[in-house]
């Protein structure tokens, strides 16, 4: 069995390159109308897209629900993607736009007060939603809302798009040129920025602390 | 690169960045420099426990996605489509329904035409009356009576009819012998 089954940090190697295969030839089924590639599909990267969406709004139950809004719009628009390799990617862009239109409608809501703070709430929620995992207990979630917090303080320092770039490379384990795919740049603007992420989060050292904090 | 040779720390952050970003001379430094490999290979391994961290970090997902096979809806209306079919049902029933309805039927009615026809009638009889009213004589003795153009007076008749001596026609209408 693979230590890497959702294929976190795929290398040039062989793994890598096997994992890439499949999916085109299941996005090449799944064009062709077989449910069995399309429910394959979601398999290999319901967890990759759940998580990139939960680093986004960190609350479990918003992350699944997008996660399904995710997936139902790319099957259903599958027949318009040309490039069977770049699914990856433009499963991503479609995410990235999903979680782009949740957080605009929480800060319309949020602003005329209609309700509270989402971030808030759902920093508050997540404590108390049971986990799920074996190891869920209540120092694992205290660690884990420590975590986010001091997450967002090192992520705060950088720039929209910067922060972008830094999560899809380094969290959602994307390659520049996947990210460029999914962000709809060019890959020297990728670099740029994701440069520029790396060199404030070097200089003040706040990747370090954080680690240093977040090591049980 | 710095004095003493090695990558300074803005190119470590380049090659964390993307190692194509470096030149071929910084290439070549960094497959023979261990202190420089050190530093960038730190970077990296601190930015994919970040990574380790933050997946720790997520709930597990209660939820799998699962497509279903829609089942094809049996067509009820294989020529014009739902929507049309849909309007053109509409557009019968209303006009079932106002042809149908009393109001729409009593103005198609031909008690309504008698009716109108009856008004109509009435209007005419009392236009006759108001004639009548005014001069009950009818148009034909009308010439005779000679009140029929009031504008007529005794020199128009005398043209008409030249009066003989002292005889004016006023006499002569009143009994008198013209010749």
């Amino acid at each position: 069995m693979s230590k890497d089954p959702d294929n976190r940090y795929p290398t040039p190697g062989s793994a890598g390159k096997a994992f890439e295969a499949q999916t085109v030839l299941l996005v090449q089924k799944a064009v062709s109308g077989s449910i069995h590639a399309i429910n394959e599909l979601a398999d290999l990267y319901y967890n990759k897209i759940f998580r990139m969406v939960y680093y986004r709004t960190r609350c479990r139950m918003d992350a699944e629900d997008l996660t399904q809004d995710i997936f139902t719009q790319a099957f259903k628009n599958i027949n318009g993607l040309k490039d069977a390799e770049k699914f990856k990617s433009w499963l991503f862009s479609i995410a990235l736009n999903k979680v782009k239109d949740f957080k605009r409608k929480n800060q319309f809501v949020s602003l005329f007060g209609i309700l509270p703070d989402r971030n808030i709430k759902n920093d508050e929620e997540s404590d108390k939603e049971p986990d799920g995992r074996p190891d869920a207990n209540p120092l694992y979630n205290v660690m884990r809302q420590n975590f986010w917090k001091q997450f967002e303080d090192v992520l705060s320092r950088l720039s929209n798009l910067e922060k972008e770039v830094f999560l899809l490379r380094f969290l959602d384990h994307l390659g520049i040129n996947e990210i460029a795919v999914a962000l709809d740049k060019n890959e020297s603007t990728v670099k740029t920025h994701l440069y520029r992420a790396l060199k404030k989060l070097n200089d003040d050292d706040s990747v370090k602390r954080l680690l240093k904090e977040s090591m049980p | 690169m710095k004095d003493n040779g090695h990558l300074t720390e803005d190119r470590i952050i380049s090659a964390v960045a993307d190692k194509a970003l470096l030149s071929v001379a910084e290439k070549e430094h960094l497959s023979n420099c261990s202190v420089c490999s050190s530093a960038i290979g730190s970077f990296e391994n601190d930015l994919k426990q970040l990574g380790r961290i933050a997946e720790l970090a997520v709930p597990a997902p209660e939820r799998r996605f699962t497509a279903y096979v829609k089942k094809p809806e049996r067509n009820l209306f294989p020529v014009f489509g739902l929507r049309t079919s849909l309007a053109a049902a509409i557009t019968i029933l209303f006009f079932t329904i106002t042809l149908h309805s009393d109001s729409v039927k009593y103005l198609f009615t031909t008690e309504t035409g008698s009716y109108v026809s009856e008004i109509y009638s009435e209007d005419l009889f009392d236009t006759e009356m108001d004639s009548l009213a005014e001069n009950d004589l009818p148009l034909e003795y009308m010439d005779i009576y000679g009140d029929a153009d009031p504008d007529y007076d005794d020199n128009f008749i005398d043209f008409i009819l030249p009066s003989s001596g002292n005889n004016t026609v006023s006499e002569t209408r009143n009994g008198g012998i013209v010749s």
